[in-house]
């Protein structure tokens, strides 16, 4: 039985030894699980395979904010908290958000590119293979390529909806250059954005086997004053039969006439026998 | 073409992109198409596979494909005069007309059993496949607008009647990444989702039996139906498919099973080959849509490029359905 | 109901479809070419470039042509694929604005400043068509 002093002692000492954890904790990055634990490739490089998933909240504000009738609150993934705007870029910033109901891109179902496909808070997936990894996201379906086969992005500036991304090994990082951007995509529901100028570095870090830790610094001399990172821990879906399923919502708005049309709209149709057909279509919706 | 000069310190760099451009353009699309297209059916027969293996012990047949046979525009008549032939100019300079070759001259239909290379549909079926091919060039209603045009995915079929496109494996998967769309093949026997989930490109799942990779796909909407030509089947229909890959590497056939009692009389199967784009393969625009990678290292001189594809990203009037969540749903 | 009262309803219908899916500029277009552009109506537009989308797998251009009254009006202008022009070696930035360009094309049935072309011609000969005349097996 443990005295009252030492009870005192060891209480201090157990929590004098948490606060230091947490301390370690809440530094930018959360420490890692000794490197023989984590999935490998038979190259030796960490196996980042599997399909992911942020939780929902830097989909609705990458920046701290409070409760909206259309957000709810976070702590925000913007390190130092706030994105370091120009004045014209604030002024952006500002009227996107005002619009946001209707002027997301995310309404037409454009792709969200590759901040915002990361966190949107729908699941993506990871193929590796040693000279790629493909990244197919769910919303819209697009896929991502990250090369690391020791080839660089090709000549001259290119506007692609994902960039063009080429990646090298740094230990256990993989370390991605990603540029090529056109200037469609938002950073998230507030209205956050960046120009055709953007340049991202990423950094992709298992830190157990099932927790992928990913941060982001992004230069665009166009929009912001400065660099700026932002860092948000991703989910390995483990339920069993977990799969990305299709999501074309850009489909959504005509796949009511294919492959037949409303019956009630047809001019002419199967027999009034042949429910399947029609049944299938409306199923589908 | 005589031009004025713009600037003069410019000016070579123009005049060399213009006669790049000018020449180019002819040269690559007509040896490209004429080199790469096949006037029949190259068909792989199924067997042992005997070439290369990745080290999940899956034949490897990574890399760039296209079809040898063209597009969608006449599914029983490949490389036919078809509606879309009629149709008003659709973009760039005006197309030579196409006579309709006899047909020692010009490939099957690519519906390869029944024999008689038609689609077996119920009569209201096959008119329903001519309302729609009547009404491609004219399509005042939504549902004559042939879904590619909208870049819808292809379907499990279609998708391979288009542009070149590209096969990646990985363990338990093989995926393959069209123009528009892609479709992943899942080879660890999860379980297809519940029928609630019916997909443009369905849910695939298939293994590999010597050099065919055999696949049954199910969720399967059938929205984006065959062709320009307007055939389509229901969401009822079971599909069953085989590609089988030439060990030799350069060559597979797929072949889809469609049966479907609610439309057809009886089933179908469309077969359509393919051949894998080399570094040798001229670009075209159409089969062969890859460009040679930068290195950072450059590699010793013989050495073939790398090849790559351009983001796949269709963009064609996204209308107001990003399925956007309400108030705090994420 | 009578084949010809089906006729009306539908045209009526098709009008509509029309005017719904061309009230606004590129975004709201769909490439079923009929539906969209009148193949009755040629048109050729001469102008200035204002802005290049470099969307596939047509992109558009948006250009400034003076009418015959003088006032400019800005034109949308759906072209070809920009992945064919990245094939070639060209770039967004070989198409800046304040480049003059040469529009053949065909109107819009919206009857707005909208169309779709056959050719786009820059002055030193260059076009935003690539290889699309002789894309095998018909349309691409």
């Amino acid at each position: 039985m443990i005295g009252p002093r030492s009870a005192i002692v060891i209480a201090t000492v157990s929590t004098a030894f948490s606060l230091v954890v947490a301390a370690a904790a809440g530094a930018q990055s959360v420490s890692a699980e000794a490197p023989s634990t984590l999935p490998r490739s038979a190259d030796g490089k960490p196996d980042l395979s599997g399909i992911w998933q942020a939780l929902s909240g830097p989909e609705f504000d990458i920046e701290a904010h409070g409760p909206r009738p259309d957000a709810p609150p976070g702590l925000g993934i913007v390190e130092g908290g706030s994105i370091p705007y120009t004045p014209a870029g604030l002024a952006q910033k500002q009227k996107n958000y005002a619009a946001r109901a209707a002027a997301d891109p995310r309404n037409k179902c454009f792709t969200l590119g590759v901040l915002r496909g990361t966190y949107s808070g729908e699941p993506f997936q990871i193929f590796q293979r040693p000279r790629d990894l493909t990244l197919l996201y769910q919303f819209g379906h697009p896929v991502r390529t990250i090369h690391t086969n020791g080839t660089r992005h090709p000549d001259g500036h290119i506007d692609f909806w994902l960039g063009d991304s080429r990646a090298t090994w740094e230990g256990d990082t993989l370390v991605v250059d990603v540029n090529d951007f056109n200037g469609e995509t938002w950073l998230d529901r507030a209205g956050n954005h960046h120009s055709d100028a953007l340049h991202v570095v990423e950094r992709w870090r298992l830190i157990d086997a099932n927790t992928l830790e990913y941060r982001a610094t992004l230069d665009d001399a166009t929009v912001y004053t400065r660099p700026w990172s932002l860092s948000v821990l991703l989910h390995r879906r483990r339920e069993p039969g977990a799969q990305i399923l299709e999501n074309y919502c850009y489909t959504l708005g005509y796949d009511q006439y294919y492959p037949l049309p409303p019956a009630s709209t047809s001019r002419t149709g199967p027999p009034a026998s042949k429910t399947p057909a029609s049944r299938a279509a409306q199923r589908s919706r | 073409m005589s031009t004025p000069i713009i600037q003069g310190c410019l000016r070579a760099v123009r005049i060399a992109s213009m006669v790049t451009v000018a020449l180019t353009p002819a040269l690559i699309a007509a040896q490209g198409s004429a080199q790469f297209r096949e006037r029949r059916n190259v068909i792989t027969p199924a067997g042992p596979w005997t070439g290369a293996r990745l080290p999940d012990g899956q034949p490897d047949v990574q890399g760039f494909w296209s079809n040898t046979i063209g597009n969608h525009n006449n599914v029983t008549n490949p490389q036919g005069r078809s509606a879309a032939d009629d149709g008003p100019p659709r973009e760039g300079p005006p197309r030579p007309a196409r006579a309709n070759a006899a047909p020692a001259e010009r490939a099957p239909s690519r519906v390869s059993d029944p024999a008689d290379g038609q689609f077996p549909f119920q009569p209201w079926a096959r008119a329903k496949a001519e309302e729609f091919a009547a009404h491609l060039n004219d399509p005042t209603r939504p549902e004559y607008v042939e879904p590619f045009a909208r870049c819808a995915p292809g379907g499990p079929t279609k998708s391979f009647m288009w542009h070149g496109y590209e096969i990646r494996q990985f363990p338990g998967y093989v995926v393959f990444l069209f123009d528009s769309g892609n479709r992943v093949i899942h080879l660890d026997g999860k379980p297809a989702p519940p029928a609630a989930i019916s997909q443009w490109n369905g849910e695939s799942r298939g293994r590999w039996d010597g050099n065919t990779l055999v696949v049954t796909v199910t969720n399967h909407n059938a929205k984006a139906r065959f062709g320009r030509s307007g055939e389509f089947v229901s969401a009822a229909a079971t599909v069953e498919e085989r590609y089988v890959f030439d060990p030799a590497g350069g060559r597979f056939t797929y072949h889809g099973t469609y049966t479907d009692p609610s439309v057809l009389t009886r089933p179908f199967t469309i077969t359509i080959p393919n051949k894998r784009i080399t570094a040798d393969t001229p670009v075209d625009d159409w089969n062969n849509q890859t460009f040679h990678a930068n290195l950072v290292t450059p590699r010793p001189a013989g050495e073939p490029p790398l090849l790559e594809a351009y983001e796949r990203i269709c963009v064609e009037g996204n209308e107001g359905h990003g399925n956007p969540a309400s108030a705090t749903q994420p | 109901m009578t084949r010809r009262q089906f006729r009306f309803i539908a045209s009526v219908a098709a009008g509509i479809f029309g005017a719904v899916v061309c009230l606004a500029p590129h975004l709201d277009a769909h490439h079923a070419f009929a539906a969209e552009f009148d193949a009755n109506k040629p048109v050729t537009l001469v102008g200035t470039l204002t802005k290049v989308a470099w969307v596939n797998p047509h992109g558009w251009i948006y250009v400034d042509v003076a009418g015959k009254d003088g006032k400019v009006v800005n034109w949308s202008v759906e072209f070809g694929s920009p992945n064919a022009l990245l094939r070639r070696g060209l770039r967004k930035s070989d198409f800046p604005p304040g480049t003059k360009v040469t529009v053949k094309g065909y109107l819009a049935k919206s009857g707005k400043p909208v169309a779709n072309a056959s050719t786009v011609v820059l002055p030193d000969g260059r076009s935003l068509f690539a290889g699309s005349s002789t894309t095998p097996g018909g349309q691409p």
